[in-house]
């Protein structure tokens, strides 16, 4: 009997090896178009009655560095720390998630899980990415609109289509602000794919490039039902 | 003295249980589990994929460029949110991939990388028509899959 209380007690005490509390385990930032770089801050306590020491911080990205403020790692019950997460936007558009896990000290296989979640603003916003036609369909032009959301003006200066089967024409909305770009199949009678690049005069080089597809291929059963 | 006697007892009542597990069910399974039950809305079983689809499914593997060319599923299409990588090239190699309408089967480290989910939502949001699942158990599933799997290689 005494046995069995010895191994449980042994098991409670990992049970509770190292109680770091975070007051947020997700941290959204939210960057300016011209942000190269953003810090994030994960604030936390220990809330245990024993000191906690933190073997490593592991990322999920080579965009993301991660570390403990100071380099501080072995915390008193009750003391406070930050872990800052430095998030490298490169050429990330949109809305992103990178997480960094906290290893602790006898808790190697129970890391905690922090998340960095980074909103890029979409400079240049397209109405559609992918335009469709059904095989042996007709051969309607369609368009897509294209706006620029940003203080400054942002040019199309160049709209080109990878393959010849399809017809490409771009009308300016508003100069620098609106712009239509016009798509017209030249083949309906056989599966293809085109890729039309738009180039921007845009001074944040991720904005720079856009592109839109143009596919024409049989319908799909059950088309946009894909799985969400 | 008692109380290393009780222990040892212990130990040897555990070791003959586990023996006793394996002789009569073999090993431990080393592949990952999956419970179609258990599944989220947007996850699929490798089994799933091997078995009623045939593999005949566009693999996207979200892991890092080193990871892929070290070994991933033959013919897999790399497809990342490093922010280093061109966003746009993955996007036009993956388009030209998906043109077949096949399913669109996404993985990343493990169950909880969470890559895979975001790189799922960037593809259905190009909007080709194909249905898009995440691969439950990520490279670790396919990793230990064996013959039961998709091939395995390097890639350039």
């Amino acid at each position: 009997m005494r046995a069995i209380s010895l191994v449980l007690a042994l098991l409670a005490g990992l049970l509770q090896a190292g109680d770091l509390k975070f007051e947020k385990e997700l941290v959204e930032l939210n960057l300016k178009p011209e942000a190269t770089t953003a810090d994030g801050d994960f604030e936390f306590t220990n809330a245990s009655d024993h000191p906690v020491t933190i073997s490593r911080v592991e990322k999920t990205c080579s965009c993301l560095n991660a570390q403990v403020k100071g380099g501080k790692l072995i915390y008193q019950p009750g003391e406070k720390g930050v872990v800052r997460a430095a998030f490298e936007v490169g050429n990330i558009v949109g809305t992103v998630d990178k997480t960094i896990a906290i290893v602790l000290e006898k808790q190697e296989n129970n890391p905690i899980v922090l998340t960095v979640r980074a909103h890029v603003p979409v400079l240049v916003e397209l109405g559609q990415k992918t335009l469709k036609w059904t095989l042996n369909g007709n051969p309607d032009p369609q368009k897509v609109t294209i706006h620029m959301k940003y203080p400054k003006p942002i040019r199309i200066l160049k709209a080109e289509c990878n393959s010849e089967m399809f017809k490409t024409e771009l009308k300016t909305i508003k100069e620098g602000a609106d712009y239509e770009l016009w798509i017209t199949p030249a083949d309906m009678k056989r599966t293809t794919i085109g890729l039309v690049r738009l180039e921007t005069d845009c001074e944040i080089e991720r904005h720079k490039i856009q592109q839109v597809f143009a596919v024409v291929r049989a319908d799909r059963p059950g088309e946009g039902a894909a799985v969400r | 003295m008692k109380i290393p006697l009780q222990m040892a007892a212990m130990v040897c009542a555990a070791l003959l249980g586990a023996g006793a597990t394996y002789l009569f069910h073999g090993p431990p399974a080393r592949g990952v589990a999956c419970d179609p039950a258990k599944l989220k809305s947007d996850e699929v079983c490798l089994s799933r994929v091997m078995g009623e689809w045939h593999n005949d499914v566009v693999w996207v593997d979200a892991r890092s460029r080193k990871e892929w060319r070290e070994l991933s599923v033959t013919g897999s299409v790399l497809w990342n949110l490093d922010t280093v990588e061109d966003m746009q090239a993955f996007e036009a190699a993956g388009a030209m991939r998906m043109t077949d309408g096949q399913r669109v089967i996404v993985f990343c480290t493990n169950e909880n990388c969470g890559t895979s989910r975001q790189v799922a939502e960037r593809i259905r949001a190009l909007q080709f028509g194909n249905e898009v699942f995440v691969l439950h158990g990520g490279w670790r599933a396919l990793a230990s899959a064996g013959p039961d799997g998709p091939p395995l290689g390097k890639n350039p």
